[in-house]
């Protein structure tokens, strides 16, 4: 089986140039709680999930060192919020995501997903996201399999 | 042959630790390996042999201060003096960088470089966030803080530690000598500081007020184990005040020091020695060989009649010998990584000592000439303050800017030097004066 035989043709897009408040606002709304980012001519950019938006809310440096948490000015969370309104999606996006094709396998697109511990995969076609491939589908297929037999 | 074959498998070590090409453990072992498997050393004489042999004395001191150390950053110690500094500093950021560069040379001083800039280059960089401040000039003087710090003492940094090793210096020889030198070029290094960073500056009252409202002691996360690291640690320090009247090896006190706290903590010795950082010891170990390899083939006794030509020293004086060392030992420790620089230099003026100097009752007397003193505190200085001169200088300089990178503010290799290398040049100036002045004007 390919992952054009499974995959949902719909994946939710996003601009590039789009910013903070607006992909929030989006992301909660969306099917698979994920968002492709497409750049002018509609190629894929990047890859935006909650996890990426709690990020930038992060510093860093509690990344090095987590104990400092308990020293930060308690209203920390909602001043960077308000700071990181006008980010754009390039900024905020994780890049260079990781794409299937709608001619590989099933189980190449369940291993990437297992593999790297994501929800879902981009399908590329000459770099233009043609559907998507969430853990759903997935458990989809699996029942879909099981039936049959 | 054997001293051409020692000859290259030294060069050729050194080549590839200057390259990066390849992890320099990795090259002082295989460089190791091949003296002993040519039979250049023997294995006994390696392991054994005290003119040839790994210097487990530096590895026991190494290990023992790094497992005090591991347990100590458990504490929150650090992060908590880091953070009173600043509310003590009442948030004004140009005393917050001075507190924070007297606490870095402090604990440099006392522990290993790596661990203190390690543990205060995150809050430091948490403080440059909450006042609103780029954290470059807090970073930048860390790292300089970090390596005068470490000249002060014998443990402070790796020069003093093989040095007092191989001649049986005490730690407070390197209280009585390079700690005034250590003491006048921070005081410089303070001034500089102000001069560079001191006009830019300045917050708001309200961001100052952000700093002042931080509770400190949320940061102590086990004040029993706090108590007992700093007991311990106190005891260390006595240990290494008295360990010369006393007759003890630092590394005796080190060890012993090490295993208490690892009793009484009830700390997991599994996890503790997993985290010491063992690829140095073993760059120690195979570095350790590799030198007793062209010192036993002769290398080191051309290369140190080469440096008596060079600088003609003499019975009465070395004056010379004293400021081409504390120079060279600057510039090559800046560029080298110094550990392997002084383990090469070390048998290399002892060569040359026994060559100009009276033969005296024991080996102590000759490499302890008082003479030849100038020489052994210009090779500590130079090396440990030659560290600051570039990015790779120096391990702590290597993370800092690792640390800084991960955070995001990345420093680049320009960046660093155009305030480095003036700063090197002015710590060495300030030795080279404190050398003169010390052992040649006031004798």
């Amino acid at each position: 089986m390919k992952v054009k035989d499974i995959m949902d043709t719909s994946p939710d897009l996003i601009r590039t140039s789009d910013t903070f408040g607006h992909l929030v606002k989006i992301l909660d709304r969306v099917k698979y709680h994920v968002l492709y980012v497409v750049d002018g001519e509609d190629k894929l950019a990047g890859v935006l999930t909650e996890a990426d938006i709690i990020k930038v809310l992060i510093p860093k440096y509690l990344t090095i060192d987590e104990s400092l948490i308990s020293v930060m000015d308690k209203n920390y969370f909602e001043k960077k919020c308000r700071e990181s309104k006008d980010l754009t999606a390039t900024e905020i996006m994780t890049k260079q995501p990781i794409t299937v094709y709608e001619d590989d396998t099933v189980i190449k697109a369940a291993a990437l997903i297992f593999v790297n511990r994501i929800h879902s995969l981009p399908v590329v076609r000459d770099s233009n996201v043609v559907g998507i491939v969430p853990r759903q589908i997935l458990l989809k297929h699996i029942t879909k399999v099981l039936a049959e037999n | 042959m054997v001293f051409w074959i020692a000859t290259i498998i030294f060069l050729g070590s050194y080549g590839l630790i200057v390259s990066e090409k390849l992890d320099k453990t990795k090259v002082a072992l295989i460089g190791a390996g091949l003296m002993m498997i040519l039979k250049i050393v023997s294995q006994h004489e390696a392991f054994y042999e005290e003119k040839y042999a790994v210097d487990y004395n530096v590895i026991f001191l190494l290990i023992g201060m790094m497992i005090i150390v591991n347990i100590l950053s458990k504490t929150g110690l650090f992060q908590f003096l880091a953070i009173k500094a600043a509310k003590l500093a009442k948030g004004k950021p140009f005393l917050i960088l001075i507190f924070f560069a007297c606490i870095t040379a402090v604990l440099s001083a006392l522990l290993d470089n790596v661990t203190t800039v390690l543990l205060l280059v995150p809050v430091t960089l948490f403080i440059a966030d909450e006042l609103e401040l780029d954290p470059f000039p807090f970073l930048i003087s860390e790292v300089m803080a970090s390596n005068i710090g470490g000249t002060a003492t014998l443990i402070g940094d790796p020069p003093n530690i093989m040095i007092a090793s191989k001649i049986q210096l005490t730690f407070m020889d390197f209280i009585y000598h390079t700690a005034p030198a250590v003491l006048f070029i921070f005081s410089f290094f303070l001034l500089t500081i102000k001069f560079l960073f001191g006009k830019k500056l300045f917050v708001r009252e309200e961001i100052r007020q952000k700093i002042l409202a931080m509770d400190e002691y949320t940061l102590i996360k086990n004040y029993s184990l706090l108590k007992k690291s700093l007991g311990v640690l106190g005891m260390v320090v006595l240990g290494f005040v008295t360990h010369g009247t006393l007759h003890y090896e630092p590394a005796t006190i080190a060890i012993l020091g090490a295993a208490i706290l690892l009793i009484i903590s009830k700390e997991d010795p599994h996890h503790v020695l997993r985290e010491l950082e063992w690829p140095t010891l073993f760059f120690f170990i195979g570095l350790f060989i590799i030198v007793g390899g062209v010192v036993k083939v002769g290398l080191i006794s051309k290369l140190s009649e080469g440096m008596i030509s060079l600088t003609n020293p003499s019975s009465e004086s070395m004056f010379v010998m004293a400021i081409t060392t504390l120079w060279f030992s600057a510039i090559s420790s800046a560029i080298v990584d110094n550990i392997p620089f002084v383990a090469s230099m070390i048998p290399l003026v002892t060569n040359t000592a026994h060559a100009v100097l009276p033969a005296g009752t024991d080996f102590k007397s000759v490499v302890q000439h008082s003479t030849l003193m100038p020489v052994w505190w210009s090779l500590a200085l130079g090396a440990c303050l030659g560290g600051n001169g570039s990015p790779v200088g120096a391990s702590a300089n290597v993370i800092t800017i690792g640390l800084a990178e991960k955070a995001g503010y990345p420093i680049s290799f320009k960046k660093f030097i155009i305030y480095a290398i003036p700063i090197t040049i002015e710590t060495i100036i300030i030795s080279t004066v404190y050398i003169w002045l010390r052992y040649y004007i006031m004798l």
